[in-house]
């Protein structure tokens, strides 16, 4: 491992550059890492500095995203997994996208994603993307051509060819903080399902957890339905 | 079952390739995120011959929070208590994602060759070694001759 691609390398996930993104410092990062740092410490992780509450409403990405490079992996062999936000479907990251491939080409039922610093299953049969630790955050997921019209790649907006501007409406999945991830649940039961086993989940393994899932009862019990009202509640703020 | 980040590869791969002088950081058979450590004692530190172990862990949200580490071998510091919890700024408030395992750990020996009585973790140690520096380090040689040396 020589030096010099070592300092080509974001420092915190260690891998070259993805969507470099310069914060207010200087410092740049993958536009992932940096959201990851934005939901916990807000602090750039080289120098401390706070990122500016407001950064993702306009990140300083180096390599603005062409309307080329969203829909030119014209590749028709080739299948790019979206994840469904407010008002339209989002690309997985390239990265993401490939692992969530490669796995489900292998044949398994689910795979796990680390995602701005959280860890999430994508559940194959049911095609949803869970968050771990609170799988009350539920997303849609898709497997499709790369062609099909999207809002961006993982939370970066497509740019307008009359603009340069990135992310200037305050969507949902540019705001690194809880309410990216909160997806409108409609279906009563999958909530139910989500409040009797939220007490389970931390001594379970994914395995475990998807198997109660699907064979938990759906009517939940009092104490249980409290603790979902609080999980909704903060969800919601 | 679940994937291992890539940056856990990553730094595993670095620490078993360019292993840093004095520590060894060694991942568990049955599970990479958890490292068996043995981090030599500094020179010219009363911890100076010893060999103590450590036990850390990855955290499932690691790098975004710190890993867990703590001494399982027994050390006389005002800054690490009697379970081997360390008090250190960078495992705690002052953690930032580009740390990583080998800079928690040479921290972490740095510590021992400045152990900081001001912010202490076992008092009793702590108030010795404001009061009576020179048996406070008497101790400790003491306890590494006892318990981190192997004869």
């Amino acid at each position: 491992m020589d030096k010099d691609s070592q300092e080509r390398d974001c420092a915190i996930c260690l891998q070259k550059y993805h969507h470099p993104t310069r914060l207010p410092c200087g410092h740049i990062f993958c536009f992932l890492c940096v959201k990851g740092i934005a939901i916990q410490s807000k602090k750039c992780a080289m120098c401390r500095m706070e990122i500016p509450h407001d950064y993702f409403e306009h990140p300083d990405l180096i390599e603005k995203l062409a309307h080329d490079e969203i829909t030119s992996e014209g590749d028709t062999e080739k299948y790019q997994w979206y994840y469904e936000g407010r008002n339209g479907w989002w690309k997985y990251d390239e990265r993401s996208n490939m692992d969530l491939e490669n796995t489900y080409s292998s044949g398994e039922t689910e795979c796990l994603l680390l995602l701005a610093g959280t860890i999430y299953c994508v559940d194959f049969h049911n095609m949803i993307q869970i968050r771990r630790s609170d799988p009350t955050k539920r997303r849609k997921v898709k497997r499709d051509i790369p062609t099909l019209p999207s809002k961006g790649i993982a939370g970066i907006k497509n740019v307008e060819t009359s603009h340069t501007e990135v992310n200037t409406d305050s969507d949902e999945n540019t705001v690194p903080n809880d309410n990216e991830e909160t997806i409108q649940v409609n279906s009563p039961n999958l909530v139910a399902v989500n409040a009797s086993t939220n007490t389970l989940t931390s001594s379970l393994s994914v395995d475990d957890l998807i198997d109660s899932l699907r064979q938990i009862d759906l009517h939940p019990d009092d104490s249980l339905s409290t603790d979902h009202e609080e999980t909704l509640n903060s969800a919601d703020t | 079952m679940a994937a291992l980040p890539r940056r856990i590869i990553k730094e595993t791969q670095r620490l078993m390739q360019e292993p840093v002088p004095g520590i060894s950081a060694v991942p568990s058979e049955n599970n990479a995120r958890y490292f068996h450590v043995i981090v030599t004692g500094p020179e010219d530190s009363p911890f100076e011959g010893g060999l103590f172990k450590l036990e850390l862990f990855l955290p499932e949200d690691y790098p975004m929070s710190a890993p867990k580490v703590r001494f399982i071998t027994k050390i006389y510091h005002p800054n690490i208590d009697r379970l081997g919890r360390i008090c250190l700024d960078i495992l705690k408030d002052k953690w930032s994602p580009a740390l990583q395992i080998r800079t928690v750990l040479l921290s972490i020996q740095a510590l021992l060759s400045a152990p900081n009585p001001d912010d202490p973790l076992a008092n009793d140690v702590a108030e010795l070694w404001k009061v009576n520096e020179s048996e406070a380090i008497r101790n400790a040689k003491e306890w590494t001759r006892r318990y981190a040396m192997d004869n």
